[in-house]
Parts: C-alpha cells; structure tokens; sequence
C-alpha cells in the first residue's frame, strides 16, 4: 500500500539560446506538433520578444530567452518526449541547447500532521542538532517545528551522462499546507563540456528520446522510496 | 558548469508542522498575487534546470530578465492533474467503424513481454482521432484523475502520438541490429 499522489506534474527545462515570440501555439500546430483545435483554444498570457507563456488542456509552456519550459500534470509523460523531440529534433535542430531537466514534481497529502512529521524526522532527526534539536519538539497547543527541505544530489556514477546530477527534494507542500509533502526529482544532463558543436537542438532531441521514459521510471522509484518511508 | 543561476523565491515554506496561511498555490504555474511577492535571492547552485519552487507555488524565472507580474504563469492552468498506475503502448492493427484493434505492450512490467490485444471505442481517444491509422502508437494510461479539489476517480487516457521521423542514430543503429541478426542465424 503506497500513497496515491494528490497532484502530479512532469516538465521538460533547457537552458539555451530561444526566440520566444517564435513559439506560438499556431506555430506549433502549424509544425504538427499539436493539434489545430488545441492551438485555437490555448490560453495565452503573453507571446513577445521576451517570453511565450501559454496553456494548452494538457501542458504550460514558458519560453524565454535563455530558457524553454513545458509541464504537464496529465499522464502520460510521454507527451512531453515526443513533442520536445519532434521540435528540436526535425524542426529547429540547430537551435543551440546546453543543458536539459527532466523533472517530476509530485505532492502527497497525508491525511495529519504527525505524519508529516514522522517523514520529516526519518529524514532529518532531531537529535543531531543536539539541545536546540530538543527545542524543535511541538506541543499540542503549538505546532511551528521541523524539517523545512531537505534535498539529495548524485553527481557521481552516473554512467548516461558525462555532466549532470540528479537532485531530489522532499518538504512540506504549500498546496496541502497541513500535512502535504511535495517531492521532486531533477535529472541534470549538461549537453557538452565546452564543446559548442554539441550545444544543439538535434543533440537535445537525442539525448531526450534517449532518456525520458528512463528518467521518469527511476524518479518514479525515487519517490516512491521516500514515499515508503511513511504508510497510509 | 553553471550556465546561469536560478532566482528562487526564498523559502518561506510550512514547516513540516507549521500551518500557513492560505496562499494560492498549484503544483504547476501559479503566480504570487501583489500582496504576497516573494523575496527573491539569487542562490549559485548549479541546478538551474531544476523547477523552482517556493511555499507559494512552481515558478521558473530567468535571473536575465525577472518577469513582471503580468507575465507570469496563469492560474488557469491545468487544475487538474492525472497520475498513471498502469501504462500500455499500442499499435493500431485493425479499424473497424467506431472500434479498433491494437497490439498492446504492458510498459509498468518490464518482465512482461507478452503481447496484448485491445479492442477500443474511437471516443474514447483522448487526443486527435485524425491520428488513428492502421500502424499507428498509441498510449494508455490507466490512473488518478484528480480535481484540484482533491477529489480522485480512476480513469484512462488514450493519447495517441505525434512520434517524430526517425534519427539518423536511429536507423543506423536499427540497420546495425539488423546485420548482427543476420549474422547470427547459423544457416544449415
């Protein structure tokens, strides 16, 4: 038995070289890589020479010079890969891209207080922290103690990537503030080392299609290992 | 290598116990309203890929170029998020009317090798049913629907996918696989 997400998201970030106002929903239609009646009813905040920000029914997008981004919360993930892949890829293959995220975001409500806090002290106990850790025990009367985030990063035997980490966060969830906890993994792939020739969106779309599903398989572990620490 | 700094909000986040006051907030793009602006500081880690994220909401900012309010995620954003537990890949085999058929590979197992077949209702299509060919991929996901209210039901997906052509990686490698299983059949 394992929690059931409360609310769940998969993003896509690259840092790079963009032209925002570029990525409009027609244009992306218009490259068949959504639909036309999707393009037609986006939900667009701003497209201009700094940003692109629109929503589809499915993902956010927020393009800006340096940065492209696009979220879902609608399984399944795999969306994101083909639309990222298909763009970068065949469409703007030389766009030049130097580092990609492969993110998972999840919250957790569970269900009070001090369950919330029983994960929070298997991951950071009290004790360490010597006298002022006794200080950090609540009362019935006042609960305001305990882990605020706490974040794990591998950069080492990463045998896919040459430049990268993965980090995962764990704290409290600001959209279950009494006893959600948000989770997050970040998988950190840096396209070259200082090599430009390899900073390119063909080189992104590769190393995307290659990746995702595997990047999301071993968050989804990650998270879920976490996540077992505490039981409904 | 640092390509740029992130800017997040400082992390004014619940204690693991501490009750906040009610903010508007989604796990996806939701903006901080005008009496709730964050105090933003420049932290020089190097996961600037990473998805910032405060008490008050998912934000991505460029440390080039902070955006002003008005550019900043919407809250109509999806509001309502679902979370698969079982995924398939389908091949589209046969279509007939309003039904199809479709070998179906069980992608929650890796163990599980076997072959499936499905038969699906083309309402049921999730996306653009224009996608629908014989020969064509699809997803399905079985999973969480939940509202933004909390409230779940189990539900499907059936997305099919706008797959891009194949890389030149792709085909020789797929031509490579191809000459090593010719040369391993041992003719008699």
């Amino acid at each position: 038995m394992r929690y059931i997400p409360a609310s769940s998201s998969c993003a896509i970030v690259m840092i790079g070289d963009f032209t925002p106002s570029l990525y409009t929903p027609a244009w992306l239609a218009l490259n068949d890589l959504i639909e036309v009646g999707e393009s037609e009813s986006a939900n667009i905040e701003n497209i201009s020479k700094q940003a692109a920000v629109f929503s589809l029914s499915w993902a956010n997008f927020a393009i800006y010079d340096d940065r492209f981004q696009i979220l879902s919360n609608i399984a399944p993930w795999v969306r994101l890969q083909d639309l990222t892949v298909k763009l970068f890829g065949e469409i703007t293959p030389h766009q030049p891209v130097k580092a990609i995220g492969i993110n998972r975001l999840v919250h957790y409500k569970l269900g009070n207080f001090a369950e919330r806090d029983k994960l929070g002290e298997i991951l950071a106990p009290r004790e360490p922290w010597g006298d002022w850790g006794n200080q950090l025990k609540n009362t019935a009367d006042e609960i305001n103690s305990g882990l605020v985030s706490i974040a794990m990063k591998q950069g080492t035997n990463l045998s896919d990537r040459k430049h990268g980490h993965i980090e995962v966060r764990v704290e409290p969830s600001a959209m279950y503030q009494n006893d959600g906890v948000f989770v997050t993994v970040n998988d950190h792939y840096q396209l070259s080392d200082n090599d430009p020739s390899k900073e390119n969106g063909s080189n992104a779309a590769e190393l995307i299609a290659k990746q995702f599903e595997l990047s999301i398989t071993r968050s989804e572990s990650l998270i879920d290992n976490i996540m077992s620490l505490t039981k409904p | 290598m640092k390509t740029s700094a992130a800017i997040l909000s400082s992390q004014k986040v619940s204690s693991f116990f501490y009750s906040q006051a009610p903010l508007n907030h989604n796990p996806d793009y939701v903006t901080n309203n005008d009496n709730d602006k964050p105090n933003e500081e420049i932290l020089g880690f190097d996961t600037d890929i990473s998805i910032t994220h405060a008490s008050k909401g998912t934000r991505f900012l460029s440390i080039k170029d902070p955006l002003p309010e008005k550019l900043k995620f919407s809250k109509n954003s999806p509001s309502v998020s679902f979370d698969p537990i079982q995924e398939w890949e389908g091949y589209v085999k046969e279509i007939n009317g309003d039904k199809f058929t479709a070998d179906l590979i069980d992608l929650t197992d890796p163990n599980n090798k076997r072959l499936e077949l499905g038969e699906f209702d083309i309402n049921d299509i999730s996306n653009d049913p224009s996608l629908l060919k014989e020969g064509a991929v699809f997803r399905i996901s079985i999973g969480y629907k939940i509202e933004r209210s909390g409230s779940r039901t189990k539900n499907f997906q059936i997305i099919f996918r706008r797959l891009p052509a194949w890389s030149k990686t792709e085909i020789e490698n797929s031509k490579k696989e191809a000459a090593e299983l010719i040369n391993s059949i041992q003719w008699d």
